[in-house]
């Protein structure tokens, strides 16, 4: 059970722009496409030219219409009513990330995290423009910072981390983050399979399968993973045991009830698992006619 | 003097120690449940309970002294009904009564007639939501709902705080506290939460698995989850505020998730629609789109068998349907796996033929979101089997292989109705499928669907026995009616059974039922293994 101190302290570091959306006046049920939406807000802005609020309102419905120009437009009206607000640097910052423009994004992001250092969302955003840019380094020092920040970080943050680290070879540090995963959010099977990737691109795949037999462990069905430690092996070139895991992953399936095994998945992953061992069945032959 | 004033000062703190919200019903697994509420003053937690109601011999505790609680019970028997109180361990603040009650779920895999309840953007805590909600009550009454659903925009405008105690905890009070609810987060939800940081009004509110604490694949995240009930494997997404990329986390967790799946039944539900033209246009809003492209591919290989969504303010339904991630002028007779109006009355149920996840064996698509409200729009998305511009809820019956649904409106009129079955072919001419009535005898519902391309005259049920799988004991049912006169090509009829003297007969026990037809020209026979609910 999470204690509301903590959340209370996470609502703290909510990344600003909810709390802007919150504050934003709401038409009472807002509806319709984001077209209609842009109409009434425009018609408000029109009653209340000089309220910036509301072309960041429009902003935003640009911004998820995909129209990054007047999304752009919006905001710099904005920022022009509200030079002090460096908030508006996000939304800026944002779009001109999603426009293809992550240089422009990592320039204004840099100056609202000057002032507000702990923005998550702005550490995030300059995160994925900075591997935009192949930063990688910075990349991952700004998610670190959003992951220490957060109470509950979304598995997300854990793996576009390690991508990061993974992709300047710091590999110790890409897995030690998502074991830190692991350990802070649990077993989450999208960083363990991530982890299980980066090992075996490395070729350390004794720490791969370790990694693999926890999930197996756990696992409801062991078909698929049984399978995935022989496709490791036979990487690995070990092939009489890679033939032993294909062979329990045929186990496997053969003791699977009618109705599971004669699904596609599963005749799909036999006949996948057939082939592979059969290859394998023929380098060994291979190898003792030489 | 001061001591009486002391003494004063702790009775009235005593005194005014109330439950101001809940208690609410979370995380329901067959072995444990999550029991929720808010006190206007900060306390220490307990819960009381146990299976008798006058008996709550059982306690949970936490020490910590919040207004916020939350008491995990653990250690509980599958399928069994626990009454509970809440309140400190001084004090009980609420429940100890017939009406603080749960029922744990079943063993996963077990078939246990299952009634969910599903409600769509139904935060307008005003008038609509409560004819909604009555026409349900009414239409349910003693039933017991074995568990809820809400698909998003669960609380306007803003899901704050006190949207969420006029929309939710005090529009479904006696709901909240007798079965669990498991919630999805809408576009209006997120205006005050975010999935990102787990943080907000949604996520400070609800105690979702991050674990797979309730069955599936741990996701590390409450925005995403899923839980098995029984033989129903549920999946939440998040469609508003979390990476939606075919590659990233939620979509590699559903693959895995689904991977893992052995349940019957697996049905998906999140906010935005991928097949709507109702207030919201699948054709053209980005959220719907992404779920529609990315989603879809991974959960139609992985055998789903219903989507459920809202954001649109309608309901619309699909055909059974397969294969479509584009726009809607590509849709095409192609995708239709059954093209019918999945009415066991009209062309036919909806037959799937594989007994548990048959990978593109077809899904249904239900915009569920006039809970609260009516937003019209073109209602015309060539994938719709039924668009109606009506307030109402959605209601699943789930019995073993059957699963029913039904689009209850406001006024309890049930606009649609469908019907899925598992392990069938269109072949199947005799179908059966249990409940029981009042009185706890078995029910046999018998269909019977003309497989043959040429109308059938003069069909009737001349004998329908039940019994023990070897047939030492057994009771002979009344078919009503008996006579079903002439049975067209593709259409079924439904015939009731009553089988006397059947209420002693445990749940989950194994036996056969027979059914003879005559009709003229011939007679037919078919013997089904079924499983008593």
């Amino acid at each position: 059970m999470r204690t509301f101190s903590a959340l209370r302290a996470a609502l703290l570091a909510l990344s600003a722009s909810v709390w802007l959306a919150v504050g934003l006046p709401q038409p009472a049920a807002a509806h319709g496409d984001i077209h209609e939406r842009i109409v009434k807000v425009t018609r408000q802005i029109k009653r209340e030219p000089k309220n910036p609020l509301l072309y960041l309102k429009r902003g935003e419905l640009h911004r998820a219409h995909g129209d990054w120009g007047r999304a752009m437009a919006d905001f710099k009206r904005a920022a022009r009513l509200k030079p002090a607000d460096a908030e508006i640097d996000f939304y800026r910052g944002r779009v001109s990330l999603e426009a293809g423009r992550p240089e422009a994004a990592v320039r204004l992001l840099d100056r609202l995290l000057a002032k507000r250092k702990d923005h998550v969302g702005a550490l995030v955003t300059r995160a994925r423009a900075r591997a935009q840019l192949n930063q990688h380094q910075a990349a991952a020092e700004d998610y670190t910072s959003v992951i220490a920040l957060l109470p509950a970080p979304a598995p997300d943050y854990y793996i576009e981390r390690a991508r990061a680290l993974v992709a300047v070879r710091r590999i110790e540090d890409a897995l030690a983050g998502l074991d830190q995963g692991i350990l802070r959010l649990g077993p989450v099977i999208t960083l363990e399979l991530f982890a299980i990737e980066v090992e075996v691109g490395e070729k350390r795949y004794d720490d791969a399968l370790a990694r693999l037999e926890r999930i197996t462990t756990r696992a409801a069905r062991r078909e698929k993973w049984l399978a995935s430690r022989g496709e490791i092996l036979a990487r690995a070139g070990r092939n009489a045991e890679a033939q032993a895991a294909f062979a329990a992953a045929l186990k496997e399936i053969d003791a699977l009830p009618p109705h599971s095994r004669q699904t596609r998945m599963v005749s799909e992953l036999e006949a996948s698992t057939r082939a592979a061992l059969a290859r394998l069945t023929t380098v060994t032959d291979e190898k003792k006619l030489q | 003097m001061s001591a009486v004033f002391v003494l004063l000062v702790a009775s009235f703190a005593a005194q005014a120690q109330t439950v101001a919200r809940g208690p609410y019903l979370q995380t329901g697994t067959p072995t444990s449940t999550v029991v929720r509420w808010r006190t206007n003053t900060a306390t220490n937690s307990r819960v009381r309970y146990g299976t008798s109601v006058g008996s709550l011999v059982s306690f949970a505790d936490d020490s910590a002294v919040t207004t916020e609680h939350a008491v995990t019970l653990s250690g509980l028997n599958p399928n069994t009904t626990y009454f509970y109180s809440v309140g400190t361990t001084a004090a009980t603040l609420a429940g100890g009564d017939a009406n603080h009650f749960f029922v744990t779920a079943p063993p996963p895999g077990t078939p246990k007639p299952t009634r969910v309840w599903i409600l769509g953007d139904s935060g307008t805590a005003d008038d609509n939501a409560r004819a909604v909600r009555d026409a349900y009550f009414n239409f349910t009454g003693a039933r017991h709902t074995d568990l809820w659903l809400m698909l998003g925009d669960n609380a306007y405008n803003d899901g704050t705080d006190s949207e969420y105690q006029a929309a939710v905890f005090d529009m479904y009070p006696t709901m909240l506290r007798k079965s669990v609810l498991w919630p999805t987060l809408g576009n209006h939800d997120g205006r005050s939460a975010a999935s990102q940081t787990q943080s907000g009004v949604y996520y400070n509110i609800f105690t979702l698995p991050r674990l797979g604490e309730a069955g599936g694949v741990a996701s590390g995240t409450e925005a995403y989850y899923s839980f098995t009930y029984g033989n129903i494997h549920f999946i939440c997404l998040d469609s508003f505020d979390t990476d939606r990329s075919a590659e990233g986390a939620m979509m590699s967790w559903l693959r895995e998730d689904l991977a893992n799946n052995t349940a019957l039944w697996t049905i998906a539900f999140w906010h935005h629609p991928p097949y709507t033209k109702g207030s919201h246009d699948s054709d053209t809003e980005t959220e719907l789109i992404e779920m529609r492209q990315n989603a879809l591919p991974i959960l139609e290989a992985g055998g789903v068998d219903l989507v459920l969504a809202g954001h649109s303010h309608s309901y619309e339904r699909s055909f059974l349907i397969d294969g479509h991630y584009g726009l809607s002028s590509t849709f095409s007779a192609a995708n239709k796996k059954d093209g019918g109006d999945g009415r066991e009355t009209g062309t036919g149920a909806y037959a799937k033929p594989t007994f548990g996840p048959g990978p593109r064996e077809g899904a249904v698509y239900a915009v569920a979101g006039s809970s609260g409200q009516i937003s019209s729009g073109a209602l015309d998305h060539p994938a719709m089997f039924i668009s109606l511009d009506r307030l109402g809820s959605m209601v699943l019956d789930v019995n073993n292989e059957r699963l029913d649904a039904k689009f209850l409106d406001n006024t309890g009129v049930t606009r649609d109705s469908f019907t899925v079955l598992k392990g069938t072919t269109p072949t199947d001419p005799v179908r059966v499928a249990l409940s029981r009535d009042a009185s706890r005898n078995l029910v046999a519902t018998i269909n019977i669907r003309n497989t043959l391309s040429s109308p059938v005259p003069n069909v009737a049920v001349t004998f329908v026995r039940a019994s023990t799988l070897d047939g030492t004991a057994f009771v002979d049912g009344v078919p009503v009616p008996q006579s079903l006169g002439t049975v067209n090509p593709g259409q079924t009829r439904t015939v009731a059974v009553t089988f006397p003297g059947t209420s002693g007969v445990p749940s989950g026990f194994s036996g056969l039922v027979r059914v003879d037809l005559s009709y003229t020209g011939g007679t037919f026979s078919d013997t089904q293994q079924v499983v008593t609910p």
